[in-house]
């Protein structure tokens, strides 16, 4: 199979924007061969860091998307230029009644191997990494 | 990928939201609005039930609805029906496989 290279798209932080950004992952996630539940577990983490950027009004001009194939594993880099904001260091609601926020966070800590925060040249980039098959 | 869409259906003291597609944050705000105002309009002697049977993909905006018609109906008065096996494994995720009532049966 040809593996496509690494990826790279620019979209506004909007409904729109996040479904373009959805459909344009899993596009190249099909092309690369992951398989489709693995797949699906990347779409989901990608869209709750995007969502989390648009919904909470940080004033983000744009989001940019990078996404690469590695041997065993596919890696997701999310950047955007909204204030800054460290998406690892949000607690984890404690148990009891569920609330109403706060589980977009922790489906991709449930879900990403890795999940890196930094703060470059006024941009906020998270990076996220998914083994290619298995939990 | 298939676009997020319900309607809804009422046999009396039931009233059944039949979901389909990808319910995305896109997917979602598309249709919150809507699913809220519906939710709000369930009468008191009514029951509610999401269908999901259709539903190919839900992220944490769809499960804020879930959790927003429990708490305005009650866990006795609100029930998933028929999620697929990664809509469930999202819910098992988020922890809301306890909180909230799952069956696996009822058709629409």
């Amino acid at each position: 199979m040809n593996t496509p290279g690494p990826a790279r798209w620019h979209v506004t932080p909007d409904r729109e924007g996040l479904a373009s950004l959805q459909q344009q992952a899993a596009d190249w996630l099909q092309r690369s061969g992951v398989e489709a539940r693995r797949a699906q577990h990347i779409l989901l983490a990608l869209d709750e860091l995007a969502a989390n950027v648009v919904e909470h009004g940080r004033a983000a001009h744009w989001l940019q998307l990078d996404l690469a194939s590695l041997e065993d594993a596919v890696e997701l880099e999310l950047r955007d230029d909204a204030a800054a904001f460290d998406p690892t260091r949000v607690a984890e609601a404690a148990g009891g009644e569920p609330g109403i926020g706060g589980h977009g966070l922790r489906l991709v800590r449930r879900l990403a191997s890795a999940f890196e925060y930094r703060r470059v040249h006024g941009h906020n980039r998270v990076r996220l990494r998914f083994a290619r098959t298995g939990d | 990928m298939g676009a997020a869409a319900f309607r809804s259906e009422e046999d009396g003291e039931r009233v059944t939201l039949v979901f389909s597609g990808r319910f995305d944050t896109a997917g979602t705000l598309g249709v919150q609005d809507a699913v809220l105002g519906r939710i709000a309009q369930v009468a008191p002697a009514q029951c509610l039930r999401f269908d999901l049977a259709a539903v190919e993909f839900v992220a944490s905006g769809f499960l804020r609805l879930c959790i927003q018609a429990t708490r305005t109906l009650g866990r006795e008065r609100f029930e998933l029906a028929r999620p697929g096996p990664l809509v469930r494994e999202v819910l098992a995720m988020a922890g809301l496989d306890q909180h909230l009532r799952i069956v696996d049966s009822g058709a629409a």
